[in-house]
């Protein structure tokens, strides 16, 4: 059983099976027929079988052959039709029609590619693979805007708008006057935000500015005073011990991009019921990865973008696979 | 076979000339159709597979690289003919047997006995039914090996498959051709009696 599987496998016949149809078509070799021979002396049945199945080689060589009642000559227009005809699925079906054994291979191409979004999933979930770095540019504008817009929205309201993370870059015009909000209370839930947004950007806190300055910045918040949140809201230090941490926040906040992916994050953090809502939105998520990724051990990559176009070609080899089907009747 | 230079038609009908190209099909047109027709089992069907499979040919011709040129026009054809019979398969309203076309030619005698004839076509019928009991691999196997006369070789390379796997796929369709015929022994010559 297993040397016939073995046989199948490889393209290899029983030398039984050669012999017999050497035989039937009475052409066997010497061996052959000594196997042959030996073989009906082993069962008598065989013999009148394979006299049979001689016999019916006969007849059906003897079928009247078939001849076509028309010619398929082929015209220029019938060449032309065919074209036009194709669609595009069949098109694309013709590429695998010559070698059937690739019919599958639209459906391996498409295994490859979801398995690679899942494992780049998996590993950017474990910080096996990181982000790497995208423009910080693109982003920085939206930052800025997110920092000045930070204060008043969380004072006013605990929780701000998750709009805040959307539009940023409409912000960006006004943070002034959105950091003057005299009603900006800071409260631990300010506090909360940050730290927030440290721990969904916690590299690039670290790669931003100094530990201890942000830390400073959090006492500040937590025990400041309106005024004094509006002073940090105005971005100008006064004497007072607070104030001076506040100017300490600003230089941590004002001089890179990194900072402001920080910030970016703790909006994404603090709004829109956590960091989801942000950073799933656009270039805040882009920005929170990319800054994660500039302190990070894992491998970078471009993964947001290696998972899209890895998604897409999933997605066109599943659609060419069943084309391909269509296309061929299956 | 007259003056009938392949590798120069070949040749031409790469540069797109059509008339090259057709005294190529007229060559092989009967042997293309007969293992269509033998394949679907359905005369309308297979002329339309058959003339599918020389335009397809001739638009695929760049993609001939040597070898024996029938074989190459013969697994077009397959393709077609197998495509064919899957997508029938799969539509279960249209019934492949109500469009059995028994074939006309009968079991060659050279007797002039009218009843001898009349025996010959009902085994002729019988061998077309067996034939078209056996799997669409089974059947295309022993049609192009044991109707059609193609040697192992060829026939493996118009399939697309090994020698060693049409050896096996013929030895498998004589069993059970063999198996089929002996259900109507009436019909059969006495050497072929169990």
């Amino acid at each position: 059983m297993i040397r016939k599987f073995l046989n199948q496998l490889f393209g290899r016949t029983d030398p039984v099976t050669y012999a017999i149809n050497a035989y039937i078509e009475g052409n066997a070799s010497a061996d052959e027929m000594k196997l042959v021979e030996q073989m009906k002396r082993d069962d008598p049945a065989l013999e009148k079988d394979l006299a049979t199945q001689q016999a019916l080689l006969g007849v059906l060589g003897r079928i009247g052959g078939i001849e076509a009642h028309r010619s398929f000559a082929i015209t220029p227009e019938m060449v032309a039709a065919a074209e036009s005809s194709r669609s595009a699925v069949s098109k694309l079906a013709e590429l695998f029609a010559p070698q059937r054994k690739l019919a599958l291979a639209p459906m391996v191409v498409a295994g490859f590619a979801a398995l690679t979004v899942a494992l780049l999933t998996i590993g950017d979930i474990t910080g096996v693979v990181e982000q790497s770095g995208i423009d910080d540019d693109s982003f920085s504008i939206s930052a800025i805007a997110a920092v000045s817009a930070a204060a008043p929205e969380v004072g006013g309201g605990g929780i701000a708008e998750p709009e805040i993370a959307d539009e940023t870059a409409a912000s960006a015009a006004q943070p002034a006057a959105a950091a003057r909000a005299p009603d900006s209370g800071v409260t631990a839930e300010d506090s909360g935000a940050i730290d927030e947004g440290q721990d969904a950007g916690a590299a690039p806190t670290q790669a931003a500015a100094p530990p201890q300055e942000l830390e400073s910045a959090d006492a500040t918040l937590e025990f400041g005073d309106d005024d004094e949140v509006a002073k940090r809201g105005e971005l100008i230090p006064e004497d007072s011990e607070e104030s001076a941490v506040a100017a300490q926040l600003q230089e941590a906040i004002e001089p890179g991009p990194e900072t402001e992916s920080i910030t970016s994050s703790g909006i994404g953090s603090d709004t829109g019921e956590g960091a989801g809502a942000g950073a799933a939105d656009g270039a805040t998520a882009g920005a929170a990865r990319g800054a994660t990724a500039g302190a990070g051990d894992g491998i970078e990559l471009p993964l947001w973008q290696l998972q899209i176009v890895l998604a897409a070609i999933a997605l066109a080899a599943i659609g060419a696979w069943a084309g391909l089907r269509r296309v061929r009747g299956e | 076979m007259t003056n009938f230079d392949e590798e120069r038609f070949i040749q031409l009908t790469r540069d797109g000339d059509y008339d090259a190209f057709n005294r190529i099909v007229a060559e092989y047109q009967d042997a293309v159709f007969a293992v269509v027709l033998r394949t679907v089992r359905n005369r309308a069907a297979a002329e339309d597979i058959t003339q599918d499979a020389f335009i397809s040919a001739f638009r695929k011709i760049a993609s001939y690289r040597g070898g024996v040129f029938r074989a190459w026009l013969f697994r077009i054809a397959k393709n077609a003919s197998l495509d064919y019979l899957r997508k029938m398969s799969r539509r279960p309203e249209t019934s492949i047997d109500e469009d059995i076309v028994y074939f006309s030619e009968t079991v060659r005698d050279d007797s002039a006995d009218p009843l001898a004839d009349a025996l010959n076509a009902e085994l002729a019928r019988l061998i077309e039914d067996c034939l078209g009991g056996l799997s669409d691999d089974h059947r295309l196997a022993m049609v192009m090996v044991d109707v059609e006369g193609y040697q192992y070789d060829e026939t493996a390379d118009s399939i697309g498959v090994s020698i060693g796997t049409i050896k096996s796929r013929i030895n498998r369709a004589r069993a059970r051709m063999r198996d089929c015929v002996q259900q109507q022994p009436e019909l059969l010559p006495a050497s072929m009696r169990l």
